[in-house]
């Protein structure tokens, strides 16, 4: 019964993403949207955080990456676009919107 | 009567709704009557700043031309939180013009330079 988690909120702004990751068991997958996008700033005590865990599945909306000028920098997190994100919410039994 | 000076603080991301744009709007508005103006980027609001945004992505007008463009309408006072750089991991390179940064132990200091302060 895995869960995938739909982030939009900075989280220089607020709790979603602390909150998210409390909610997140293995299996899980997170997807990155919006202002979340920038949790994927190298650097930043987020990332620091992200890029240690092991079994939740990272994603991000690549035009939100673009338009906020981001580059990740590992393979880490796949970038999709909206039909990923269709075929995300299709595979995941539970979708939990942090918004 | 001489005219007051205003400092606008600007908190949030600039793809946050329209809040980044209604504060640039605010400080042309400002600078089209001659009002001394100058803009304080804190948090979040320091990502407007960078370089290589590409707006198109996300079908929204480009906000970085507009900012750039602030010096030629009189708005040269531009001041970033180096503390939110910092958190961000953003280099004073990494920015679309150079501004002035200023420290947590400035800020008192910053205020008192301005008559008004608006924090939208």
């Amino acid at each position: 019964m895995a869960t995938l988690h739909l982030l939009s909120q900075s989280p220089f702004m607020g709790k979603h993403l602390s909150n998210c990751l409390l909610c997140s068991g293995s299996c899980d997958a997170i997807l990155f949207m919006g202002d979340a996008s920038y949790a994927l700033q190298l650097g930043t005590v987020f990332w620091d955080m992200l890029c240690q865990l092991e079994d939740v599945k990272l994603f991000v909306l690549s035009e939100d990456l673009v338009a906020r000028g981001l580059s990740l920098h590992s393979d880490q997190v796949g970038i999709i676009d909206y039909e990923g994100f269709v075929d995300l919410c299709v595979q995941y039994s539970k979708t939990c919107s942090w918004f | 009567m001489k005219a007051k000076s205003s400092l606008i603080i600007c908190n949030l991301a600039p793809w946050s709704g329209s809040f980044a744009r209604e504060v640039l709007d605010l400080a042309l508005a400002g600078a089209a009557f001659d009002l001394p103006i100058g803009l304080f980027f804190l948090d979040d609001a320091v990502w407007q700043l960078v370089s290589n945004q590409q707006s198109k992505a996300i079908e929204q007008k480009d906000l970085c031309a507009n900012l750039k463009a602030l010096p030629l309408f009189g708005i040269e006072s531009l001041y970033v939180s180096k503390d939110s750089l910092k958190q961000r991991n953003i280099q004073e390179t990494d920015l679309i013009f150079p501004v002035e940064l200023v420290g947590d132990c400035q800020l008192v200091q910053l205020f008192n330079r301005y008559d008004v302060v608006i924090n939208l």
